[in-house]
Parts: structure tokens; C-alpha cells; sequence
């Protein structure tokens, strides 16, 4: 039977074919996702690399400006998305070990490339690849590092962070490729703070206006890939470097551009990458995120316990936290296990730190000695000569004051969120009142926790593999106006500390400066600056046209980035 | 003549109305961005730059009846100064996002009134039967979803339609990967959706309300009688006498663009104004954050002038003296 021997039932047909086209349609888009779902452990990569072709990459946060070494490009996501445009001295790889990248050797005491002088100081000595160049052609050598020392060191310019440069006595150069690094003091965190650093090309920037010259556009790089456009708002793109020094026989990088596009909406991430839009998203972490990513056909993903801890900061300056007492009680407030549980959906432990537990044998978890104990805080409450009264039941000092306490998170991350709510909460039920702030994390960072303008302050930081926390717990790194530099928001400052922290940072000894960090330890879970909460889950998705990459416990998703290939 | 030279009576009144209000509002964007947070105790500190610095680079030291005249004569020579935050060009960087913002309010707007007009001549012509009811209860149920909810909803068809037929007919989110007419329309499609259809919901009832009004008039009464069919008495008649109440709402949608589009420019990560003018306000960044709210000042009174300006030409009583 067809349609032409039967017009009544074609006009029929053709009379209801709508209704039944939008039928078709509304159970289509009913109909339970289809589509395989993957496991969510990177898969196999399959086949050779290919040449060619834009990988698309997608995140949350842009930069201000693109000078990784200024205070204003001191967020992580600057070093991230920059990471392509330069080569250090040495990188860590996906495991959390030191690899030369421009230097030939990793200088360590064991092979002669670190000189422990008597009376203190200590030489750093390495050679740089021969095959070391500028995108332009120009020779990477030892008078960028030289010139990179005196930049950094330039009262003229905002440089975010001078630890471990100050102590630099002199850049010594027998030949353009022989480094000899003297600095007056034994550094143990040279690695990460010294040669975990990129070179600045001298024969670009010399006379320049380090302050502006690469806060929109970097000019010569010493990575993979150059500087093409940054449309704000909208996308950086990154393109081959052609006269990439490590590119090896394969002519890495084997991608010819990577373009990064800035969506802040963390659900149209997800939704570009089901659809195949994006190529890969760094996402906030979120409770139920590695579930949602399980379902996405055609796509991968890793969860794991980042680089950054996330913490409590406490203000130690204002009234009423700059009494130890009150932050012991407040820390006795907080069911941090609770956080773990319904925020995180346990995808990351509670942190008992402040170093994550990759940086064995100098973690201690001095913190578990907190835990919800309501009796502790009117203990410890009582002990400072608060009372709890009045008709809310307020704690109350002997002044008469109750403080409502001013609670600040970033925008953009579900879980700092729900981890302030949840403290909040906590925090009333222990007799405090609080008032939740949520400021973008540029504004949070640049103009909020480094001046101080708050009570309590949940935010994360990155660690690398050194256990100095010289930058976060020192006297000299709170950030003070006009510059305003330095990351010890906590505004703690104690000279036993101090000395601990110096000697840490002086020790190469290993076992001894685990000791040290081990007392470090003790030191900040008595005073409680800050209380650590939780180790930040770090979410990678990408989908399978992408091939080559290796998510990087450091956080540096794109650090191997020259290996990355897409399908056609 | 006399109808002519009122007209112009009333043209010229009209513009140095809205010249005043510019003016006016200018003071008072002014005033209020100026006794927000101290950008010296803010920008000067992101920055790193010492205070007495910034405050000189930028006048801030001046009394601010001369840092108002200084931007007010910058803006007349079409300099919107420099970024403080990103030590760009304010011009360049609106530049950049206002082609978003336009493309995104003039569609929107387009698609809107084809919808809305189109919709409310077919229930006006069918008061109170089935259709109409359903129609108008549709209408009154979607006025009450908000922007991101519909957004979203949106996007999830788009991605299960995607599922289904395995090809991306819209995008979901971000600007052209590389350009051309179709990537540009399956990329804004949704967001001018959206904003479209809030329009509709309020348009639609408003403007079936006052063609309902138009038919059951006096003079159209009389042209029915005369025996003029249905047809034309809605199109040629009705429509017009009822189009002057949606050319004002037109006029002050257009006005609102800049702010108006936030929500979408936000979850469909387009590169729009409304984004920047919160990135400016939240990062303190008063010179894009002036200029920015000053546009959309501008933009609101030119809008409802012009609106002005066409409602007298579409029924000459109110361009009268």
C-alpha cells in the first residue's frame, strides 16, 4: 500500500505530519540522555600524533593582565593560561618531580650543581640547553636570568613576590650558557622559588616599562607557543612556535593554535563540551561534577586532589580574631568533616595541614586536633572572658561588644558557596553572628583579603612541592600599602615563627628540615591563622578528539601542552 | 504649514529636553560612581601604584567640579579615557563589546515585535474564543519566568537536539570560533531567543489589549458597517491606531540594552557590555564604569525621543502645541 494508490490516507498523513514531527521532537528531547557514558579514567591514547588543528579550551576566570611576575597577574589562572609562552629552568612534571627544561640538569646537592658554603651562602650552578631560543631567534642565555634577577628586584616595578631573589648576591656568567647563582644564604626552596621561574628576554624588555610592557600582550616567548590575540572577555589565542627550541624530531608542538575562551557560566562549560564546542574545560569543582561528567558521551575526565588547600583564613589583625583564643574557639566551631561530607561528596579528604600530603615527610596534621566540640568553644570562649547572654545568645566580650563577623568568599565556585553557608550556619549555632560576602576573585584578592577589609576569609592557596611557607606565614610577606604585596593575609606575624621559617628555608638538609617543618606545624595549629579544610578537588574534562593530555597534580593542566594532538 | 511649524516647535523642544536630561544625568552618574568606594583606596592598590601617583595620572586630586568638566570635555572630543584596570582604552574596549550587545538587543527587539504583533492580531481577531484563552495564558505564564531559567531550558533542548541528530543546528554558549553568517546565527540564536521571548509575553498582551480596543471602536464600528472586510479593518485600521502605546516600549527596550542583556551575555559567555560594566563596577574600575553607564543614559534618551518623535508622526494630536 502506498500513499499515491490511497490520497485519502497521504492527505492524512501530510495533515498530521506536524502534530506527529512535534511529537517525535518532544519525546526526543525527553528521552533519557544517549550515548555512551565514560568511566571517568583517562582513556588509552590511540594512534600517532597528528599535526595541525586548534584545540579549543575553555575556563571561568580571566586574567587582569597577562605579567605573570606583577602583584596584579598573581592569580593562578595568569600562570596557567601563560604557561604555554614560557620554558623555566626546571618544571615539575605529572608526579610531582623536578625536570630540567632550560637548564640541562636539575642543580642538586647530590650532583654538584649546589655549593653549600661554611659561612652560610650558597652557589647554584647549571648550564643552559644549548638549543635554548627566543621565539625571535635570540639565544636564551644567562644574561636573561641576570636580567630577570634585577627586573624582580627593581623597587620601580609591583613585582608580586621577591622571596628567594632577595637573597641573591650576584648572577655570575663564565660563558652566554654557564649559570652561577650566588646567594648569600643557604635557600633550600631554590627550586621552586628560584628556577621554577622563567627567564625575561633582556634583549626585548631592557629600558622598558616593566609595569606595562606584557600586561596585554607578551611579546617574545620561551615556550611552545607565541602570543597571538586577546580579545577580553572573549579569548586569548596562543600560536605555534615555530622556532620552539624543545620541539625534538616530531616538531612539537604538534597543535597550530590553542584558543582559550573565557565563559564564566561553569553550566555552559559542560554544555560546550557535550556538544563538542570546547575541547576541554577546567571547571570549578562542584558536589555532584564528576557525576555529571560521567554522563557526557565522547568525553573524559580526572578529578583529583589538587595543589591548592582551601582554608579558613582568619583576619589576626581585627577585633575579635586578633585573640588566639577566639580563632581556637571559632576552629572548635567548625565541623570541617561535615564540609567534606556535603559539599565535596568526599572526592577530596579533610586537610589536617597546612602542606597538602604529596609533600612528605615535612606534613604534620597538627589541625586534626579540631573537630566539633561546642564545649571547647564556650571553654575557650570563657577562657578569653566572653559570656554568652542576651536574647539571640550572642558570645559577648567584657566591653559589652558582640561582633558580627564578616565571612568572604569568591564568585564563581559552587563549593566555596556552600562551604561559607555551611560555616555560617555553624558559626551561629556556636553563638556567633556572621554576614556572607561574595566578591569577584580579582576584587576578593587585589582589594579585599590583602588590605585586611575582612573577619574570616575562605579561599584556597597553591603549593608546590617545597614545604616553605615563608610567602604565606612570614612578618615580612604581609601585604602593606602603597604596594600592597605579599600573600600572609592572615596578617600573623610572630618572630619565633619567623625564625622557624628562615631556618626551614636555610635547612637542605631533608630530615632536619622536615623537624623543622614539623615544629613550624605545631606553631600554626596552636595559633590557628588560618584553618585548613579541605585539599582542592582539581576537575579536568576533555573530550576525545583531544589526545596528549596528562592532568598535572600542580595544577598546570597545560604544562605539557607541546604533546597535545586532536583528531581530525 | 501651521501643523508644520508646530511639528518643528515640537522637534526642537523634544531635543533640548533630552539635552538637559543628558546633562543632568551625566551629574548624577557622576556624583554616584564618584562617592562609591574611593578608587584611590582601591584601583591604586590593585595596581601597585603608589596613590599620589594614580591620583595625578587620573586628576583624582582635583576638586570634582573639574574632574567632572575634564570627562565631560574629554567625552565631547570622543576620549573615553583609560582603563585603570587594564590600562586599555575605555573607547576601544566598549567598541569591542557593543556590536554584542546591539546584535543581541536590535535581533531580539526585531524578533519580538514580528512575534508579538503577529500574535496579537491573531487572538485580537479571535477575542474570546479557545485560541485566544490559550494564547494570552501563555503569555502571562512565560512573563513569569525569569531570564536564566528559560536560558538554560534552552540550552538543554539545544544539547539533546545535538544527542539526537548529531549535529549542532545552535551552539549552546561563546562567541564565532571563526566567523561567517551561519555561525554567527546558530551562536546567538538562543540568546536572542530568550530575550525575545521575555519581550513577547509582555508585548503581546499589551498590544492584542489595545487592538481589541481599536476594533471595538467607534470608527471602525462604522467601517465594519460599511461592509470593509475583517481583514482590513485589523490590518490597515486597528493595527495602526494601536501602535503607538508599542513603539514607546520599543523605544525604552532599546534603551535598556545595555543593562538589559546582562543575564544572557553572562550564561551564553558572550563578550557583551552588560559584562563589562559588572566586571568595571565590581573591579572598581570608575572610567569604563562612567562611560559605560553614561551610554546607557544616552542610549534611554535618544530612545524614548525618538520614540517621542514617532508617536507624533503616527497620530499628530500629540506633536500638537
Amino acid at each position: 500500500m502506498t500513499p499515491s494508490s490511497h490520497p485519502h490516507l497521504c492527505t492524512t498523513i501530510a495533515r498530521r505530519l506536524p502534530l506527529l514531527a512535534a511529537l517525535i521532537a518532544l519525546v526526543a528531547l525527553l528521552a533519557p540522555g544517549c550515548g555512551a557514558s565514560t568511566d571517568g579514567a583517562a582513556a588509552a591514547e590511540g594512534g600517532q600524533p597528528r599535526r595541525g588543528g586548534t584545540a579549543w579550551m575553555e575556563t571561568s576566570q580571566e586574567p587582569p593582565v597577562l605579567n605573570w611576575y606583577l602583584a596584579s597577574g598573581g592569580m593562578s589562572i595568569t600562570k596557567v593560561l601563560t604557561a604555554p609562552l614560557r620554558s623555566t629552568w626546571v618544571r615539575l612534571d605529572d608526579r610531582g618531580a623536578w625536570q630540567p627544561q632550560l637548564a640541562t640538569t636539575v642543580p642538586t646537592l647530590d650532583n654538584g650543581g649546589v655549593t653549600q658554603f661554611p659561612e652560610g651562602g650558597m652557589a647554584i650552578s647549571f648550564a643552559i640547553d644549548p638549543r635554548a631560543v627566543w621565539s625571535d631567534g635570540v639565544p636564551i642565555t644567562c644574561d636573561d636570568l641576570a636580567f630577570t634577577w634585577h627586573t624582580l628586584m627593581d623597587d620601580r616595578w609591583a613585582i608580586g613576590s621577591r622571596v628567594g631573589w632577595e637573597l641573591v648576591d650576584d648572577v655570575e656568567c663564565a660563558t652566554p650558557k654557564h649559570v652561577r647563582m650566588m646567594l648569600r644564604e643557604a635557600h633550600a626552596p631554590y627550586l621552586a622559588n628560584l628556577l621554577n621561574t622563567e627567564p625575561l628576554p633582556a634583549h626585548v624588555l631592557r629600558g622598558a616599562d616593566f609595569d606595562e610592557v606584557w600586561n596585554n600582550r607578551i611579546t617574545v616567548s620561551s615556550g611552545p607557543f607565541v602570543f597571538d590575540r586577546w580579545a577580553r572577555g572573549d579569548r586569548l589565542i596562543l600560536r605555534r612556535n615555530p622556532r620552539w627550541w624543545n620541539a625534538g624530531p616530531e616538531g612539537k608542538p604538534y597543535l597550530d593554535r590553542l584558543v582559550v575562551r573565557f565563559v564564566p557560566d561553569a553550566n555552559t562549560m559542560k554544555l560546550d563540551l557535550r556538544m563538542e564546542d570546547a575541547d576541554l574545560v577546567g571547571l570549578p569543582p562542584d558536589t555532584n561534577l564528576p557525576a555529571e561528567l560521567a554522563s557526557i558521551p565522547n568525553a573524559q575526565y580526572d578529578v583529583r586532589p589538587g595543589a591548592g588547600w582551601e582554608n579558613l583564613t582568619f583576619n589576626t589583625a581585627r577585633f575579635p580574631l586578633d585573640d588566639p583564643r577566639v580563632r581556637r574557639a571559632l576552629a572548635f566551631a567548625i565541623d570541617r568533616d561535615s564540609l567534606v561530607d556535603i559539599v565535596l561528596a568526599r572526592q577530596v579528604p579533610r586537610l589536617d595541614s597546612t602542606l597538602l600530603p604529596y609533600q612528605e615527610p615535612y606534613v604534620s596534621p597538627s589541625f586534626s586536633r579540631y573537630h566539633l566540640d561546642q564545649r571547647e568553644v564556650a571553654h575557650r570562649m570563657q577562657e578569653a572572658g566572653w559570656e554568652r547572654h542576651g536574647q539571640r545568645d550572642r558570645w559577648t566580650d567584657p566591653k559589652g561588644r558582640s561582633p558580627k563577623l564578616l565571612l568572604t568568599t569568591t564568585t564563581g565556585s559552587p563549593i566555596r558557596l556552600k562551604t561559607v553557608q555551611i560555616i555560617a550556619d555553624q558559626l551561629d549555632v556556636a553563638g556567633f553572628d556572621s554576614e556572607i560576602l561574595l566578591l569577584k576573585p580579582e576584587v576578593f584578592f587585589a582589594q579585599v583579603v590583602s588590605h585586611g577589609q575582612y573577619d574570616l576569609a575562605v579561599y584556597g592557596f597553591t603549593q608546590g612541592v617545597d614545604p616553605s611557607q615563608t610567602k604565606l606565614f612570614a612578618c615580612s610577606q604581609i601585604a602593606r600599602g602603597p604596594t600592597w604585596t605579599g600573600k600572609n593575609n592572615f596578617k600573623y606575624c610572630r618572630r619565633d615563627v619567623d625564625a622557624l621559617l628562615a631556618a626551614s628555608d636555610r635547612t637542605l638538609d631533608p630530615q632536619r628540615r622536615a623537624e623543622l617543618s614539623h615544629e613550624l606545624a605545631e606553631r600554626l595549629a596552636t595559633d590557628v591563622p588560618a584553618l585548613p579544610l579541605y585539599q582542592q578537588p582539581d576537575t579536568l574534562a576533555w573530550n576525545r578528539r583531544l589526545h596528549g593530555v596528562r592532568p598535572n597534580a600542580m595544577g598546570w593542566h597545560l604544562w605539557n601542552v607541546d604533546e597535545w594532538w586532536v583528531s581530525p | 504649514m501651521v501643523g508644520e511649524s508646530m511639528s518643528r516647535a515640537f522637534v526642537l523642544r523634544r531635543s533640548i529636553s533630552a539635552l538637559t536630561t543628558v546633562l543632568a544625568a551625566s551629574v548624577a552618574i557622576f556624583v554616584l560612581v564618584m562617592v562609591g568606594p574611593d578608587p584611590l583606596a582601591t584601583i591604586a592598590q590593585e595596581q601597585d601604584i603608589d596613590t599620589a601617583a594614580l591620583a595625578s595620572d587620573y586628576g583624582w586630586d582635583d576638586p570634582w567640579v573639574v574632574q567632572y568638566g575634564r570627562w565631560l570635555g574629554r567625552l565631547m572630543h570622543g576620549d573615553l579615557g583609560v582603563s585603570v584596570r587594564t590600562h586599555e582604552g575605555a573607547g576601544g574596549m566598549i567598541a569591542h563589546r557593543l556590536p554584542v550587545t546591539m546584535t543581541l538587543g536590535l535581533a531580539s527587539i526585531a524578533l519580538a515585535l514580528a512575534v508579538s504583533i503577529s500574535l496579537a492580531m491573531w487572538t485580537a481577531a479571535r477575542r474570546d474564543t479557545r485560541g485566544d484563552r490559550w494564547a494570552t495564558g501563555l503569555m502571562v505564564a512565560m512573563s513569569a519566568v525569569p531570564a536564566f531559567s528559560l536560558a538554560l531550558v534552552l540550552q538543554w533542548a539545544a544539547v539533546r537536539l545535538k544527542d539526537l541528530t548529531g549535529i549542532t543546528i545552535v551552539y549552546v554558549g561563546g562567541m564565532p570560533r571563526e566567523g561567517g553568517m551561519v555561525e554567527y546565527a546558530q551562536r546567538f540564536a538562543l540568546p536572542v531567543l530568550v530575550l525575545a521571548m521575555i519581550q513577547v509575553a509582555a508585548w503581546m498582551r499589551f498590544q492584542r489589549s489595545e487592538l481589541v480596543d481599536a476594533l471595538g471602536s467607534d470608527m471602525l464600528l462604522a467601517a465594519r458597517g460599511r461592509g470593509l472586510p475583517e481583514r482590513t479593518l485589523l490590518v490597515r485600521y486597528a493595527l495602526r491606531r494601536s501602535l503607538a502605546p508599542i513603539v514607546t516600549l520599543v523605544a525604552l527596550e532599546l534603551g535598556t540594552l545595555v543593562g538589559g542583556t546582562l543575564i544572557v551575555e553572562t550564561i551564553f559567555g558572550l563578550p557583551g557590555l552588560g559584562r563589562l560594566l559588572v566586571d568595571s563596577v565590581q573591579a572598581r574600575d570608575v572610567v569604563v564604569t562612567l562611560d559605560i553607564v553614561l551610554i546607557g543614559a544616552v542610549c534611554i534618551v535618544i530612545a524614548t525621543t525618538a520614540a517621542d518623535l514617532l508617536n507624533a508622526r503616527l497620530d499628530p494630536r500629540l506633536g500638537a502645541d
